[in-house]
């Protein structure tokens, strides 16, 4: 099966829209954060030394944006895009409007969050909005093509940097890496689960391994057959939905998963 | 190819090649793009990779009396729900207070000097957390809030004076 462009975009919108509104809805949820007193209220985020040293212009800028209402409102206007990109037909330029404040916001997110770092998600989503918002701006077959590329060879280049991370750290390359992380009450919260893991060495050391092996092989996809790429991406959507249910990672899911398409439209040209 | 056409695919290569630089490279270029890349666009992804470690904080009082309370131990961990794989929004707020005890041992460990005990106090990190803490009730007759934190095996990793916000 190959698919068309459009169903390939399709698609990674689909699953970024996903993301979106769930991240969106999320923070919303714990607006009482933002607010003073909160561990996300802008009274206490601008005490960190990156925004008191900034220029005057620039701290006011903060200041006008950063506050919970705006904010509030910023995350408000994110689910307002998604519909749009929901509805809009292709190459309307309302998709080309939503990304642009999709990327605005995403990118304000990770500045707004400087102190406690920068969420792993929104980072990775910026890089395919950034990618869909210049292509929404040029929609020609070059410039998609090689959004498409572009996307899918940071999907694979975030694979390979978690495997090559993994196998410069010692702990994974004894084969407790993956034990550490399972045993772990602090990340996976199910006492059934971390005693398993504990029990089932062997198994450990299998999924330690077979997880180094996944993340670092990964981008042969790229060029590898179709049966290797369809095997590559059901342990991919397995090894997420794992991470979703135990780690509590879910939109980890959605944002990953939204590069698969592209990584189907360029392995199956 | 028309001059847009090669412009856009120029801001992508260029972005990629940065991104497999930084994803490398990442100790030696995270000291000129902490300033440099404010929208953190460039990113290394290394899942899971470093070492795990857990702390657990906790904090206490100093009543008008001098009298200190019992330690009492800050919940991090909301008991496991599988809807949290899907709806998680307190995930939020536990990996930043998760995320400001792990700089915030980082700082003690590389400083065992001591001397950069008085510099903790000035960081933001350590004012967040204390602020954190305002969450907590405490008497009106307070005088003082502490806090420490512990690593897996209950050593003390790292406790702070007596604060009032």
């Amino acid at each position: 099966m190959n698919p068309s462009i459009a169903q390939t975009l399709g698609l990674i919108n689909l699953f970024l829209v996903i993301y979106v509104l769930i991240d969106s809805f999320e923070k919303i949820s714990i607006y009482k954060e933002y607010l003073a007193g909160g561990l996300l209220s802008w009274s206490l985020l601008r005490k960190n030394s990156f925004f008191t040293s900034r220029s005057e212009s620039f701290r006011n800028f903060t200041d006008i944006i950063f506050p919970a209402r705006p904010w509030m409102f910023l995350m408000a206007l994110r689910i307002f895009c998604c519909v749009g990109l929901l509805v809009s037909p292709p190459d309307s330029p309302l998709l080309g409007f939503s990304y642009a404040v999709l990327f605005i916001i995403g990118a304000l997110m990770n500045l707004r969050n400087l102190a406690y770092g920068a969420e792993t998600e929104n980072r990775f989503s910026l890089i395919i909005i950034g990618a869909l918002l210049l292509r929404s701006l040029l929609p020609t077959d070059v410039v998609t093509l090689a959004a498409l590329w572009f996307i899918a060879l940071q999907v694979c280049l975030s694979y390979l940097t978690a495997g090559v991370s993994k196998l410069k750290n010692l702990s994974w390359r004894k084969g407790n890496g993956f034990q550490d992380v399972a045993t772990s009450y602090e990340l996976v919260p199910v006492k059934k689960i971390n005693d398993f893991f504990e029990e089932h060495k062997g198994l450990s050391l299998l999924i330690n391994w077979l997880v180094i092996v996944f993340e670092c092989a990964f981008p042969v996809v790229l060029f590898a057959s179709p049966v290797v790429l369809w095997n590559f991406l059901v342990a991919g959507i397995i090894l997420h939905t794992a991470i979703a249910f135990g780690f509590r990672l879910g939109k980890f899911f959605w944002i990953w998963v939204a590069t698969y398409p592209a990584l189907i439209f360029i392995a199956q040209r | 190819m028309s001059i847009w056409e090669i412009i856009i695919v120029l801001t992508l290569a260029i972005w990629l090649t940065a991104n497999i630089c930084y994803s490398f490279l990442n100790k030696r270029m995270a000291h000129y793009t902490y300033r440099a890349d404010i929208f953190r666009l460039l990113s290394a992804f290394q899942l899971f990779s470093r070492k795990v470690e857990s702390f657990h904080l906790s904090y206490r009082d100093m009543l008008a009396d001098q009298a200190v309370t019992q330690w009492e131990r800050v919940p991090l961990n909301q008991q496991w729900k599988s809807y949290h794989a899907i709806w998680f929004p307190a995930r939020t707020v536990d990996t930043c207070v998760i995320s400001i005890m792990d700089d915030l041992v980082h700082i003690v460990k590389k400083d065992q000097s001591g001397f950069g005990r008085k510099k903790i106090k000035e960081r933001f990190i350590y004012h967040a957390l204390s602020h954190f803490l305002e969450r907590y009730p405490q008497s009106e007759s307070c005088l003082g809030r502490q806090f420490r934190i512990q690593d897996k095996e209950n050593n003390e990793v790292f406790i702070s004076d007596f604060y009032k916000e």
